[in-house]
Order: structure tokens, then sequence, then C-alpha cells
């Protein structure tokens, strides 16, 4: 009988390790009450924008490194880390001329988190800046972060280095700002997540697009419905199966969003954004036609606005670029091709885009540049090989995972 | 038939035969639904038949399949973001599992590992549609069989059938009978 209760135990055990499922999910913490932002005044985007630039980590290295990049994205600012790929988004307001920053951090490939509050008095750059004074070699960025929602204690200062280089470098947020696994406060392929992609430090987005079983374009990565991505006891198997009301209805994504459509989608990238680049990674054959009648839209719409906006139809699979030439499309949409160079030239595509781990291909991303065309590598999240693109000079956008490290790394070298 | 047990000595020891089960019962979803319209619907009847080798009073294998009811929901003039509209959906899963069972004493614990056909169907403003997909779980179950004649038990089993790929899990209640098909 020993040795039957020894087995028992030994196999509910391995039963139940087996169906643990791992919780994904990352409270971004807020300050209570709304913090000190509640009783301020707006800092306009244009006196933000003064603060971009590269800073030196004066204290706080220990969690920032030795540099760090701040970027304006429209009333916040994000501070981008190579160490620990730390990441911060801060809203800002003002009292008088003293100039207050409260937001969160977070470790970015982990669930270190915390709040942060920066504080510019009026005496110390805060006069100045609402003047549209640049910071001089002088300006500190001071403030302190804190853990989970513990009040901000640890100092951090940051000292102004240099402004930011002028940029046409495309860095495309992977599933319109980050996948489900990287613990972002948005679903992939949600509209929300597409919103959040600036302060991330992406310019562009890579979204996934596929066909209902009545054919609505909607944003999904997967073939099929799974709780990886959706919150639903009935939409499961193929997405083709269920018509997009039966879609929008009987489940949502997993952190509660509606899956929406590329209409929605490309909506909000024009009037939610300033984002200039949107990748459409098309997942079947048969979404081509409304994916390009879209694009078509939103171009002349983006045109109307004044918008510089770069909707390309992403052709992965010699079957897509196949279904593309046979829709005569190759003079009308602007495709983005995945495969070999003469399939780039085939399909007509503005860009090339490989996979990272062919290389920095300088020679060839250089006959797409002298072609009048752009090559974007993706998905590229490792650290030590973002900079060895950078450097290389010849490609012209990264697709990652990871916006805040690649813009980290454009920025700081 | 004689088997060698673990240390070596030859032992006339329990043969070894093919059975069958069948059963059925009550099953329930644990987990909370993930959203309801209107009327919803968590348990229902299950079933369940095995085929397995083994001997009458240790260890045995086999597969298992049968019907497990997962959750049902209906709803008229449903408040959607399309206007009120009617629908109705529901889900079900067939196992196709592999099995290994250990019995002492008219106890038996059975222990699964494989595939569910998870099946669903909804109706969503007159238009019908369906889906399957293949996703593995597991099972466990505890029981108790008496033994009737040497061929027959009949017994009460508690089974916890967890779909992973799916998260849902179900318990159920089941009544079966086991009949031994071939041995001696």
């Amino acid at each position: 009988m020993n040795n039957y209760s020894t087995t028992l135990t030994v196999v509910l055990i391995a039963f139940l390790g087996f169906s643990c499922t791992q919780d994904n999910s990352v409270n971004v913490p807020l300050f209570s009450n709304g913090g000190t932002l509640t009783n301020t005044l707006p800092i306009e985007s244009k006196q933000l924008q003064l603060f971009n630039g590269v800073y030196d980590v004066i204290e706080g290295s220990d969690q920032l490194g030795k540099v760090v990049v701040i970027k304006q994205s429209g009333k916040k600012l994000s501070i981008f880390s190579g160490k620990n790929v730390a990441l911060f988004v801060l809203q800002s307001g003002r009292i008088d001329s003293n100039l207050i920053f409260e937001g969160y951090w977070r470790y970015a490939q982990s669930q270190d988190n915390g709040l942060a509050r920066f504080v510019i008095s009026a005496e110390q750059g805060g006069s100045s800046l609402l003047r549209g004074i640049p910071p001089s070699a002088s300006f500190n960025f001071r403030g302190a972060i804190g853990d989970k929602t513990s009040e901000p204690g640890t100092p951090i200062v940051l000292q102004f280095n240099r402004p930011l280089k002028d940029t046409a470098f495309t860095i495309l947020a992977h599933r319109g700002g980050g996948r489900n696994s990287d613990q972002l406060p948005e679903s992939e392929n949600s509209l929300g997540i597409i919103q959040l992609a600036e302060e991330f430090g992406a310019n562009g987005i890579e979204i996934d697009v596929r066909l209902t079983k009545d054919g609505s374009p909607i944003l999904y990565h997967d073939d099929n419905f799974s709780p990886r991505l959706m919150n639903s006891e009935y939409l499961i198997g193929p997405v083709s199966n269920y018509t997009f009301a039966a879609i929008r209805t009987l489940g949502t994504l997993k952190n509660g969003e509606q899956i929406p459509t590329l209409k929605e989608a490309l909506n909000v990238v024009l009037n939610s954004t300033t984002l200039s680049t949107i990748w459409l990674d098309i997942k079947s054959p048969s979404t081509i036609a409304p994916a390009v009648k879209l694009q078509q839209e939103y171009k002349l719409k983006a045109a109307a606005l004044g918008r510089t906006l770069h909707i390309y139809i992403g052709l992965p699979s010699e079957e897509l670029a196949d279904q593309y030439k046979k829709e005569n499309l190759l003079d009308t949409a602007d495709a983005l091709c995945e495969l070999s160079l003469s399939d780039v030239r085939a399909v007509k595509a503005k860009v090339w885009a490989p996979r990272w781990t062919l290389g920095p291909l300088p020679n060839e991303a250089e006959q797409m540049r002298s072609e009048g065309r752009k090559t974007f590598v993706w998905t590229l999240d490792q650290k030590e090989f973002i900079l060895p693109f950078l450097t290389d000079g010849k490609i012209d956008g990264i697709l990652t995972n990871y916006p805040s490290l690649v813009a980290f790394e454009y920025y700081a070298f | 038939m004689y088997v060698l047990v673990a240390r070596g000595q030859e032992t006339p020891v329990t043969t070894f035969r093919l059975f069958v089960e069948a059963g059925g019962g009550y099953a329930y979803k644990l987990n909370n639904p993930k959203s309801t319209f209107g009327s919803y619907t968590r348990d229902g009847i299950a079933g369940t038949f095995r085929l397995k080798w083994g001997s009458s009073n240790l260890l045995g294998i086999g597969i298992e399949t049968g019907w497990i009811p997962i959750s049902s929901t209906s709803a008229k003039n449903y408040n959607s973001e399309f206007g009120p509209i009617d629908l109705s959906a529901s889900t079900s899963a067939v196992p196709l599992l592999g099995i290994f069972s250990m019995q002492r004493l008219g106890i038996q614990l059975h222990a699964g590992f494989g595939y569910y056909r998870v099946h669903a169907t909804a109706t969503v403003m007159g238009e019908a549609m369906e889906s399957s997909e293949w996703k593995m779980g597991y099972l466990l179950s505890l029981g108790y069989g008496k033994l009737i004649t040497p061929d027959y038990r009949i017994g009460m089993e508690l089974k916890w059938n967890n779909i992973v790929e799916h998260q849902v899990s179900i318990l159920s209640v089941q009544a079966r009978i086991m009949v031994m098909i071939f041995g001696e």
C-alpha cells in the first residue's frame, strides 16, 4: 500500500504541476488619486519636445546604466535605457513654472516596475523650458523611483548631454506595440496598444490582418482562436469559421478589449497618433484585396490631413506574392516583401524586409536603396545585435518587440 | 499465465485481461464563465467509454473516449454593438486519451493524457457556424468497482477532465459498468 500511495501522490503532483498556467499580466502602477498632476496645468507638446535628448545618468546608474534617452510623445515623456531594457512613461503638468512628471517605470523583459516622479523647479530650468529655451549642458532632470506602488524614494538624476539626432529611421513595434507575453498594459493587436506604441519608442507599427468568415478584415495574429490571445468559451478553432458579429459578441482580447477591425486601427493611427509607418502583415491571400482598398482610402485621408503615413501591404510568402500579382496591384498598392530581392522587384515592393538572422546584408540593402526602396529587418530584440545593424548604416528600419531598446540604441550611439 | 515480478521470482500472479467500461453521469464545468449572455448552462450529462488491458487487481493501460458537455448560452434581444440580437452558443468535447490505471481492493485510480476534440457551435444574428479543434489535456479519476461476477463489476467514479489548452476543467460523477471481454 505504501508504494501505491507514493505513486498516487507523484501522479497527482505531476498533473497539478502540468495544469499550472503562467500569468503574463503586469499591472502598471498608478499614483493614488491621480498623484500630484491632478491639480496641474498642461505643458504643451512643443515645450515637452525641448526635453528630447541624450542624458548622462548622474544618480541611478545601477538601475539605468550610464546613458538614457528622453523623448516626448504627445503630452508624455518617455525615458529609454539600454540597461535592463528600462522604460519610463511619464505624464506631465506644471504648477506655475514648476514642472512635474509622474508615471511608471518598468524593465521591459521582467515584471519589475514601480512609480516614478520627476520635478523641475522654476529655478532649476522650468522657467527657461516654458519660455522655449532648450536645456543646457548643466540641466538636470531630477526625480526618484519606487518599487511597485511604493512612493518614489530612490533618487535618479539625469544630466543633459546632447539633443536627439534627426531621423528618418523607422522603429516599428511588433503586433501594434508588443506581444501579450511582453506583459504590457494592453493586448497585442488592440487599439489600446497602438496608442501606446509611440511612448514605447516606436514611430511605426506592424499589425496582423486576417479575414472573418464574412470577409471583414480584423487584427489577429494566430490562425486559430486560443486562450493565449482571447477570453472566450465559444470562439475556438480557425478565425475564418466565425462571422464578424460572432467574433465581436462572443469574445474579447486577453485584457478585455474588442478585436479591432483594420479600419478601426487605421482610424486610430490617423486620428490619435503621429505614427508614420504601418506594416500590414497579411495572413491569407483573400485578405489582400480588402486590405489594399483600405490602404488606398487611408493614404488619401492622411494626405488630406497633411500627414505622412506609409501603409505597406506585407507579403511574407510566395503564395501571397503570387496573389498580389494576380490582383494587378503592382502599380497601385505599396507592398513590403519578405522574400528575395528578385521577388521584391517582381512585386514592385517599396520595402524589402528580410529576417534579421540573415545579418545586416549591407550590399543588398544598398542595392535596395539605390532602387528607391527601403530595408526593414524583423524581429530584432537582442541588444547585442541591434547596434551592428544600426552602425552598418544601410537599413532603414527595425521591427521589434522592444521599441524602447531600439530607440535607446539608435539615439544614444 | 505467469508473470515475473520485480525480484525475479516466478510466482503465480493475476492474469491480464481485456476490459470494456461504459459509464454516464453528471458533469459540471469548474471554471467561472468568461462571458454570459442571457441564460447560461455549465452542466450536463457526460459519458465515458474505455477499452483497457490489464490485471484485475493492479495495473492496466488503455484508451478512453466519451462525451463531455462544457457550457452553453443563449439570449434574445441581447444588447450588442449591432443593436438587439439573438444569439446562442455551446461547446462540448470528445476525449481521446491514453490511460493507465491502478487498482487495489476495488478502488481504481485512472490517469489519462491525450487530446480532446473541442467543438463549438454558435448562431449569431441568424447565421449558424461551427468549429472544432484538438486541444491537449488530461484526466484523473478515482472510483470504486464492486465485483458482481468474475466478468462484471459495477461502480461509481469521480472524474476530473482538464482540457489544458482550452483552460477548462470539468468534474463529473459517473456510474459505470466494467466487463471483461477477453481473458481468463
